[in-house]
């Protein structure tokens, strides 16, 4: 169909503008078909001792405040710290639904999962976590997700049959601070319960099936209070993420960790300032965490850590959307964004402008953890040297 | 029917006319046509005209509208619905069952097929005088920096006259607006949108509404969010978007506003709009966005003042009457998006090219003209009025 041509016509284009910007600035290889440049990753090679830590951005942010130059103020840190160590995929494109609940639940299972995405369900399809942990026969606490708790409770395990009990355990941090009724339960960190902007209110939560946070705490090593202390100090949802996330890598160093940001979605307020200021927020995250990798014995040299948004966000010219605010027309470049792969097994410096599809991060994922994701339909990215 | 916001009863010929389309079709008009009387003249002509191109003959791209349209397969459960009673409800759920069956681009590319055929038939209506827009950031709105540089998306779009210090620039503004308020009194064809209430007492020609003037209105709103969020029923935002379809004016106390038209458009924005209710900058640039868009006025003149500090919205449901202390760099940058947007807004609506804009910074005593006869890119070095600047391409 015609449209559907204009629309990949787009979104290449897109991603031709963010390599040459990338390119520009970091002056990184161009690997198109990469598979035969790079070192074949040894299949035995070293992967029961590999990690992976996924970053998602639940809040795609657009070219013009990030890649374009307009917008690199925004993100210095993955453009002059990370990039350069990094293979950069310029156009990765979700044909999914463009809710964000949803749309990582696609990432995580490599299927286009149809479900709504306000509703408390678990994804139908097996999640990466449950190919991991069942294909290694690892425990659950090498299996983590760290998520904003709109929804994202049920992300760690799917509803399939075949591999029940096999998913990974689920932190809301959110919900070590708040009451059931989602107010704050410490005075003062009412600005860390930020989370859920698509919607004014959110699903009613079913809680059985979930950790409960003094579980979670006791697993951290860390009281409640002490967490809420140390929350006192942070400025934002992510940045309460990034704690818990450290706290995870040092008291329990799963080989599988999954981090959703969700700060810039308060584009969805109108606040366009606000929106900038969770990219840059963003940015820093990501930057921090991969320095916590490199600093930490049991994540050093052998962790692969792979960034990118679920979706993108509305252009200003599209008349049904309302510029930045939302991700609600379904065009080109709400659905065309970027990955960037840093770690042992990834080339350095590298642009790959080829189309990949975001739920081809699952069969990755999984290959890089020596393992398969047999119901995936997400193909592998060679370029991450499978 | 949705009766809360009462409805226009459909004729026995309009039914025909819709029985016979297709069902997301048919629901879509059914919505429209059922509240035509809450409707913008513009918009009554446009929806006038797409029915009339739904009749045969139909133009050929309505009717490769209808044929993509009747493409789209509806569940089971949703084709059990009565699309006739309660088209609000219908469209709504059709809504999110198009997104989860991933045939949601195949209804907008139907919809903007159609919505041509519209506008044509729209032609030939009498385009009166330039349409105008006018932006005004408070100046109270101050970046973080000592000079920022303004405009920076519309610069390469006008004429930037960096020395416009004006303390009778708001004066001006009113006098331009009333007028051209005098000179045309189409109803709905003069705006005024303000985050802070409006000094002047309002121009009965001009349509007039403020982020502070309906600040008892949005509480309760919130208070409604609240309390629908705590019902033991409460669907989620599932739930909330069916109530919002259900809610009154009235009940949220719109009754301030005695046109009916302008009721509706009021808790539409409330309703409809995203952080409209938390931020005056946002309900600034919504209502813009939707004023253009559905009343396709001939005057507008908005004013950002400074939104609130960014703060859970748990805490605003539970507490509606809590204005946080403002954030005047935060809004600064919310500003000057919101009038860019404005921008794209404007030249979406009918003669662009006819169509003037100016936003103007009253702190820093900067405007940025676009329009007729405006070099595109340039700079004037040469101290300015407004009433100078607005004459530029009157």
């Amino acid at each position: 169909m015609g449209y559907r041509t204009e629309s990949n016509r787009l979104a290449a284009a897109r991603g031709l503008d963010r390599r040459e910007f990338v390119r520009a600035v970091c002056g990184s290889a161009l690997a198109t078909t990469v598979s035969s440049m790079l070192p074949q990753r040894a299949c035995a090679r070293a992967s029961d001792r590999r990690k992976v830590v996924v970053v998602t951005f639940g809040g795609g942010a657009r070219d013009q405040e990030t890649f374009a130059p307009e917008g690199q103020e925004n993100i210095p840190r993955l453009l002059h710290e990370l990039i350069p160590q990094a293979a950069f995929f310029s156009q990765v494109v979700n044909q999914g639904i463009l809710g964000h609940y949803v749309a990582t639940a696609s990432l995580a299972t490599g299927v286009y999962e149809r479900f709504n995405n306000f509703a408390d369900v678990s994804p139908e399809n097996p999640t990466v976590f449950e190919y991991f942990r069942k294909g290694k026969r690892r425990p659950p606490a090498d299996a983590w997700v760290v998520a904003p708790s709109n929804g994202f409770n049920r992300i760690g395990q799917s509803s399939h049959g075949q591999f029940s009990g096999q998913g990974a355990s689920v932190v809301l941090p959110k919900r070590l601070l708040a009451r059931p009724d989602g107010t704050a339960a410490f005075g003062g960190l009412e600005h860390l319960l930020n989370d859920n902007y698509e919607s004014p209110i959110q699903a009613p939560v079913a809680l059985a099936e979930e950790m409960h946070p003094e579980q979670i705490a006791s697993l951290l090593k860390l009281s409640v209070a002490d967490f809420a202390a140390h929350a006192s100090t942070l400025s934002s949802p992510d940045e309460l993420s990034l704690f818990v996330v450290r706290r995870l890598m040092q008291e329990l160093a799963p080989s599988l960790l999954w981090v959703t940001l969700h700060d810039i979605d308060v584009a969805h307020s109108g606040a366009f300032s606000l929106y900038l200021e969770g990219i840059r927020r963003s940015d820093t995250i990501c930057a921090e965490l991969w320095r916590t990798i490199q600093s930490d014995p049991e994540y050093k040299d052998k962790t692969n850590l792979l960034i990118l948004p679920d979706f993108g966000r509305d252009s200003d010219t599209d008349a049904g959307g309302n510029g930045f605010q939302h991700h609600r027309t379904g065009d080109a470049l709400s659905r065309t964004t970027w990955m960037m792969a840093l770690g042992p097994d990834i080339r350095q410096n590298t642009i790959v402008d080829r189309r990949i599809e975001s739920i081809d991060l699952t069969p990755s994922v999984a290959a890089l953890l020596g393992c398969d994701a047999p119901m995936a339909h997400g193909k592998l990215i060679r370029e991450l040297g499978l | 029917m949705n009766h809360a916001q009462g409805h226009v009863p459909v004729s026995a010929e309009q039914l025909r006319l819709l029985e016979d389309l297709p069902v997301p079709l048919a629901a879509v008009m059914m919505h429209q046509v059922s509240r035509a009387d809450r409707l913008f003249p513009v918009e009554r002509r446009e929806l006038d005209g797409t029915l009339k191109s739904l009749m045969a003959p139909r133009p050929k791209s309505t009717e490769q509208a209808v044929e993509m349209f009747a493409t789209l397969r509806l569940s089971p459960e949703l084709q059990r619905l009565d699309w006739r009673s309660d088209p609000a409800g219908f469209v709504e759920r059709m809504t999110a069952e198009l997104w989860s069956s991933g045939q949601i681009e195949t209804f907008r590319n139907a919809a903007k097929l159609l919505a041509p055929s519209a506008s044509a038939v729209g032609q030939g209506t009498q385009e009166p005088s330039s349409r105008f827009v006018v932006i005004v950031l408070d100046r109270r709105l101050r970046a973080a920096s000592e000079s920022p540089m303004l405009f920076r998306r519309l610069r390469p779009q006008g004429t930037f006259f960096p020395h416009t210090e004006d303390n009778r620039g708001m004066e001006t503004l009113e006098r331009w607006m009333a007028a051209r308020a005098s000179a045309d009194a189409e109803p709905y064809a003069h705006w005024k949108i303000a985050g802070d209430r409006w000094s002047e007492s309002s121009n009965a020609q001009v349509v007039s509404l403020s982020y502070d003037g309906l600040s008892v209105e949005r509480r309760k709103l919130l208070a409604f969010f609240n309390a629908t969020r705590n019902s033991a029923a409460s669907g989620g935002p599932e739930g909330l978007r069916q109530a919002l379809l259900h809610l009154t004016p009235e009940q949220i106390g719109l009754i301030s506003i005695d046109d009916p038209v302008l009721r509706t458009f009021a808790m539409d924005i409330f309703t409809e709009g995203s952080g409209t209710q938390l931020y005056a900058t946002t309900f600034v640039q919504w209502t813009i966005r939707e004023a253009l868009r559905r009343a396709q006025p001939q005057s507008l003149l908005a004013r950002f003042s400074s939104r609130s500090k960014a703060t859970s919205i748990d805490m605003r449901m539970t507490k509606p009457e809590l204005e946080p202390p403002p954030d005047d760099a935060g809004s600064l940058i919310d500003a000057e998006m919101g009038a860019y947007l404005s921008y794209v807004n404007l030249m979406r609506l009918p003669n662009p090219d006819r169509a003037s804009f100016l936003v103007w910074h009253e702190g820093y005593g900067q405007a940025l003209l676009v329009g007729r006869g405006m070099p595109q890119g340039s700079e004037s070095t040469s101290a300015m009025t407004l009433e100078r600047i607005l004459a530029l391409t009157a």
